[in-house]
């Protein structure tokens, strides 16, 4: 027998913002429900691969043959070692994937639920997490290819490959956040999608992805260094391409950016989660 | 420990909204251009000022015209609608029956789909082992819960749904106008299986337009009208009064001399999943 407290929506704003016992019943709801997001994320993963003869192994076999077609084509137009320059392009070219791709799909995660939320009762932080969690198997898939690649091309891990796990930790922390914000967002901005759409990939390109940090012009150099995103990406690139322990500063900036969204997203969901079911 | 559901002066307010997404584009430019948009919010509650105690032991029934809020006062007691203001406490076990099916996937198979719905009503995976079984049985649907759903009549989909929705020891139970589904063998069965869930449940709440099913199961009837609950007491009294004062009909469709179970065999409202 339990006894249970409805939630009001009238009484919150009394409230202190945001107190511990919020994220307490985030995380005892995100507890309760583990089976579910287990089973629809891994839902969702297998529904991508139903009917395929290989089933989950194209979630490792997709990335991997991409990934070897890019780095043909790069090492033959532009002459590039393939070895250092596959390594180096994907090594920040998946994480940032799994980052905007996190924020564009995260974006749709109440919207594209709303038969649930009118007929069940299930604590809205569910949803964010489904959307957070396909996103990063999916991650998990493509780096593996990544490093089966890397083998194959004959480079040697470094130790700080060990770092790695706790980088992937940040990077979900942070995709799980903007799942939040930009979710609740876009139930009142359904434009929202289509404006990450567009600048999204805006941003990949202030980022040194696709070419060398060292092919910044120095009077600019100060301006890349604002986005949040290069330090979060520079930890992938540090870690599996560079082989060493990223710098303290990375881990600062990606920490803070990981926790500040969270957080974020947790302010904005418990002030609006009240009303999400009213705006569907 | 008793089941008990408490409502005190709860209100909820629908807001409809001409606009109800607005483009953050708009937003940016009427920002920029100091153009304030129209207030678009057309509120109305759908319940008003409601309150309500029912105690274990109770079976009541809901009645009221279409619009009355008698869904919406079923949805508000699960949490799918959170109140404006008021205060609503339940003790016990809640199982809704209300948009059973709710959450099937037609890709999966049906057993895939028994875990799944299972998950959704946050029952743990062991119980949900110990029942498959059952809900298999009981659905008859054999050899073809590991077809995926897509290929189930609506039937055989219905069937299912509401195996998995009633395989369960309620402590509070709200049904809402759902009593039967499929063909004639499996409509006994089902209309047995209601019959022993309210036997079992401490309290069952019932929604139906059906008065021959009110006055049957229900120990208490409460007539909501416009959100408000305008008559509350005996079953008998309140279908009559039902009648004429809030549906204006004249005309006592109860007739004792016909057992009412076999008007169950109402069309199962096609679930959307």
């Amino acid at each position: 027998m339990m006894i249970s407290q409805l939630p009001l929506a009238g009484v919150d704003k009394r409230r202190r913002p945001l107190p511990a016992s919020f994220i307490l019943r985030s995380v005892n709801d995100a507890w309760k429900y583990r089976r579910a997001i287990e089973s629809f994320v891994t839902n969702n993963l297998r529904r991508r691969y139903r009917r395929s003869a290989l089933g989950f192994f194209w979630g490792l076999l997709g990335p991997l043959l991409t990934m070897t077609t890019m780095a043909i084509v790069f090492s033959l137009l532009f002459h590039a070692d393939i070895k250092t320059f596959t390594v180096y392009v994907f090594s920040g070219l998946l994480p940032w994937a799994y980052t905007s791709e996190s924020a564009i799909e995260g974006s749709q995660c109440f919207v594209a639920s709303e038969s649930y939320i009118k007929k069940l009762f299930i604590p809205k932080l569910f949803f964010p997490l489904v959307s957070a969690g396909t996103d990063t198997m999916n991650f998990l898939f493509s780096l593996s290819s990544l490093l089966i690649i890397a083998v194959a091309l004959g480079i040697q891990f470094k130790l700080s490959l060990l770092l790695l796990p706790a980088i992937i930790v940040v990077s979900a922390t942070l995709n799980l956040g903007m799942s939040i914000l930009f979710g609740v967002a876009t139930v009142y901005f359904r434009d929202l999608t289509h404006i990450l759409r567009v600048t999204l990939p805006a941003i990949f390109y202030t980022i040194p992805i696709m070419y060398p940090a060292t092919m910044i012009p120095d009077q600019y150099r100060q301006w890349f260094l604002l986005n949040p995103f290069y330090y979060l990406i520079d930890l992938y690139r540090q870690c599996i391409y560079n082989g060493q322990c990223p710098p303290t500063l990375d881990w600062a900036v990606a920490i803070a950016l990981a926790s500040c969204v969270l957080f974020a997203g947790l302010l904005v969901l418990k002030k609006n989660e009240h009303d999400l079911v009213f705006r569907m | 420990m008793t089941a008990e559901i408490r409502v005190e002066n709860a209100t909820l307010r629908f807001r409809t909204y001409r606009n109800p997404s607005p483009a953050l584009k708009e937003l940016i430019i009427n920002t920029l251009t100091q153009r304030r948009a129209p207030d678009d919010v057309l509120e109305f509650d759908a319940l008003k000022n409601l309150s309500l105690t029912i105690c274990g032991g109770e079976r009541v029934g809901i009645i009221g015209l279409n619009g009355a809020g008698k869904s919406t006062l079923l949805k508000m007691i699960v949490g799918i609608y959170p109140t404006r203001r008021g205060r609503i406490s339940v003790r016990g076990r809640v199982t809704p029956l209300i948009e059973v099916g709710t959450g099937f996937d037609l890709e999966m198979s049906g057993r895939e789909n028994i875990y799944l719905n299972g998950v959704l009503l946050a029952r743990s995976k062991t119980e949900m082992k110990r029942r498959e079984q059952q809900i298999i049985e009981f659905s008859g649907l054999d050899e073809h819960i590991d077809l995926p759903i897509k290929y189930y009549s609506s039937g055989m989909v219905g069937r299912l749904a509401f195996s998995i929705a009633t395989m369960i020891e309620p402590e509070i139970l709200l049904v809402d106008e759902i009593f039967s589904t499929g063909d004639a063998l499996f409509v006994d069965k089902a209309t047995d299986r209601m019959l022993s869930l309210f036997d079992k449940s401490q309290i069952v709440i019932l929604v139906s337009h059906n008065m021959s099913h009110i006055l049957e199961f229900c120990n208490r009837v409460i007539v909501l009208h416009k959100g408000e609950i305008v008559n509350d007491g005996a079953p008998a009294e309140m279908v009559d009064y039902y009648y004429t004062h809030i549906a204006h009909r004249e005309h006592h469709p109860y007739d004792p001399a016909q057992p009412p179970i076999v008007t169950l065999l109402e069309t199962f409202a096609p679930c959307r999943y």
